[in-house]
């Protein structure tokens, strides 16, 4: 009886929350036309008002009148903007769980954006349709960072999720609105493809309190191929992000075909355990057809599970299965006695028995973002 | 009542082009020996050669089509036109088009403008095949000039026309792209409706310009512009992905005719509008083979490059291969021994 009021009550939430953040800005949506934009960062100018774009390992040389890869971002004259600032073309609110994000507040609430556009083209994407679309394409509401913040907190969200499409090429709003939020006590992450230039990212990772980041797969051809992406710059991503102590999680994909080799997901683990620690989450989550790939079958679950042993058998902690309720493989477990220590259906909490972040049997530390 | 009298209207007016030997029509009809329209053929990139195996590109130059300040003389900018086209097919220019073009058709004339007033297709030369157009049977509000949004056609000139018995003119932007997506090896992409749904026709109207990325902006690289996404294909200098877009066979089957504004040429600093790489040129070149007409436009430039002592665009690493991968997946004529290039003076 009492979980059942507690799902009523959360589902009312989420849905008094959506309601709220649907509503902000109604006024202001607008087909995109006559843009002004906003200055860009992280860029260089060249001769006959060109630009190169810093913000991401493309490093597109963009002429004047024309947009980078991303198509957020265009070049006036030798002065590059962002098209995107404070033009969110989704806002929700969500449970935590939904990025998936395990360690950090579970349960939470999160009040979770994205505007058009992406760096990378995957070709499983499941956003494609604001991912892949450039600003005027999408319908947007009008709202600066301070604006977010006060949306946040006025949805009672403690978290504020750049999410959905790729944060990376909306990083100065993300910045901007990360600095705000953190002053009003809200944490701030970032779901990200994770190709992005270095200094950008230190610049992300300052404000930011958690990251999660979607490894498209172990293979450098495959990553070229189905994303658009190189393999080593996510890599480095992944490095620094560990490097710099933040929080971060990674999520793997499986699609069937492309990178469900065992060898490749041996090697992923391996890597992740030699280069970042035993205490990275990894989420094996489950495909379905969309966009590029609908050609292909959802991932079955014993896919799925050969991951997740995979993972553990390298030595990995924090190996979980997503996309895939009620079998378990979201469960978070003690990796000394083996005690559930909180457990999830779907993207619920069903219970979290962690004490001050530890485990309520044998006391060891769970690393993570408790509170 | 209004689509009665369209009706009426469109059976007349095929009736008459139909036995008007002007139109250019009845030659083929009487080897054909079918009734009716002779519908043309779906050209396809195959048969733009031509059963010689040969492409034709027609380059027309005039040195008054443009005066001092930049103002078209569309006058003598008809005549080129007309000149062209009777060289082109070596028929009357009205026969010409009806040999692509018929009263019934929508035709979308895809303009480019991105670059702004100074290096867009010429408004005088849509509205002069406009105008022959008409005078060959086909009413003014089935032309449907087009390219990405209206903002970009306002800054090129356009007037902004959804209706009314003048040319349509409007954005992508406003008459939507497809929903469904269509999916090439190197990326997917969403058309535009215009191109898919609203014309019969596609005549492609392109601006001979440098591209910083793609090394030249002709033809193949105009139809970008039918897409919604085109910031997703400039990797690699845009190939294989222009090559990709031109081969739908909505493309392929729609585009009869092109004619690309080299009034004035951006020789250097393009694809933008940059005064000191744009000069004027006064001329236009045509053919039914875009990849042919790229090819003789890809000579032109590197001509006027040369004049400037500007490298050429392989030394500048910008070759635009996108061309030869065009020709490669058979989408025309790549080859220069087997284009023959027309060049007249109006």
């Amino acid at each position: 009886m009492t979980r059942e009021l507690e799902e009523r009550r959360r589902f009312l939430r989420c849905a008094c929350g959506s309601a709220l953040a649907a509503g902000l800005g109604l006024p202001a949506l607008a087909a995109a036309k006559g843009l002004p934009g906003h200055p860009a960062r992280w860029y260089k100018k060249l001769p006959l008002k060109r630009v190169e774009c810093e913000l991401c390992p493309k490093h597109c040389r963009v002429d004047d009148t024309e947009r980078g890869f991303c198509g957020v971002r265009e070049n006036h004259g030798g002065e590059y903007r962002s098209l995107v600032y404070g033009r969110p073309c989704a806002l929700n609110v969500d449970p935590i769980e939904k990025k998936p994000l395990f360690h950090l507040m579970p349960g939470a609430w999160t009040f979770s954006l994205a505007t058009a556009g992406c760096n990378m083209d995957c070709k499983a994407c499941q956003n494609w349709q604001i991912s892949q679309a450039r600003p005027e394409q999408v319908r947007w509401r009008d709202l600066p960072p301070q604006k977010v913040v006060e949306a946040s907190l006025g949805a009672g969200s403690k978290i504020i999720s750049y999410t959905y499409t790729e944060p990376v090429v909306f990083l100065e709003y993300v910045i901007d609105t990360a600095r705000i939020a953190r002053r009003k006590g809200l944490k701030n992450c970032m779901i990200s493809g994770g190709n992005v230039e270095v200094k950008p990212l230190r610049e992300a990772i300052a404000v930011l309190d958690a990251i999660k980041i979607d490894l498209k797969s172990f293979d450098e051809t495959t990553y070229v191929k189905m994303n658009k992406g190189e393999l080593k710059h996510i890599l480095r991503t992944l490095e620094t992000i560990r490097k710099a102590g933040r929080w971060l999680e990674i999520v793997y994909l499986v699609i069937p075909t492309v990178n469900d080799g065992e060898g490749e997901v041996k090697k992923m683990c391996r890597w992740v355990k030699g280069h970042l620690g035993l205490d990275v989450p990894v989420h094996f989550t489950r495909f379905h057809p969309d966009y590029q790939l609908k050609h292909l079958p959802p991932t079955p679950f014993s896919t799925l599970k050969r991951c997740h042993d995979i993972a553990r058998a390298e030595g990995l902690r924090y190996p979980y299965v997503g996309n895939f309720a009620g079998k378990g493989g979201e469960d978070t477990h003690c990796p000394k006695c083996n005690t559930t220590v909180i457990e999830r259906r779907g993207f619920n909490v069903q219970s979290n028995g962690l004490k001050q972040g530890k485990c309520p049997r044998c006391g060891t530390a769970i690393p993570g973002v408790w509170s | 009542m209004s689509t009665r009298r369209r009706f009426l209207r469109h059976v007349l007016l095929g009736g008459a082009a139909a036995l008007a030997p002007s139109v250019g029509c009845a030659e083929k009809k009487k080897k054909s020996g079918r009734k009716g329209y002779v519908v043309p053929r779906a050209p396809g990139y195959g048969s733009t050669a031509g059963p010689s195996g040969q492409a034709r590109v027609v380059v027309v130059r005039s040195g008054d089509v443009i005066g001092k300040n930049h103002e078209i003389n569309r006058a003598r900018l008809w005549g080129m036109l007309e000149l062209g086209l009777r060289r082109l097919t070596g028929k009357d220019p009205l026969a010409a088009l009806g040999q692509w073009i018929r009263p019934v058709d929508t035709v979308g004339l895809k303009v480019n403008c991105l670059a702004g007033r100074q290096m867009s297709t010429h408004r005088e030369l849509a509205e002069a095949l406009i105008g022959l157009l008409a005078k060959g049977g086909l009413p003014r509000n089935q032309c449907i000039v087009f390219d990405r949004s209206d903002l970009d056609l306002r800054r090129g000139g356009y007037p902004i026309q959804v209706d009314g018995r003048d040319y349509r003119c409007m954005g992508n932007d406003r008459a939507g792209y497809e929903q469904d997506l269509r999916v090439m090896p190197s990326g997917a992409s969403r058309f535009s409706r215009i191109a898919t749904r609203s014309a019969s026709v596609l005549v492609n109207l392109p601006v001979l310009k440098d591209h910083g990325i793609a090394g030249l902006s002709g033809a193949l690289k105009n139809n970008f512009g039918l897409v919604h996404n085109p910031n997703k294909f400039h990797l690699n200098g845009c190939d294989p992905h222009v090559a990709e877009v031109n081969s739908w066979d909505f493309v392929r089957n729609k585009q009869r005719l092109v004619i690309c504004d080299a009034l004035r040429v951006q020789v250097e600093g393009g694809p933008a509008f940059q005064p000191a790489g744009a000069e004027d040129h006064g001329a236009i070149l045509l053919a039914t083979d875009p990849v042919a007409l790229d090819i003789v436009a890809w000579d032109l430039l590197e001509t006027l490059r040369a004049r400037r002592k500007l490298p050429s665009l392989a030394k500048d690493r910008r070759e635009p291969v996108h061309i030869l991968t065009a020709a490669r997946m058979g989408l025309g004529v790549g080859e220069r021994t087997r284009i023959k290039v027309i060049e007249v003076k109006a």
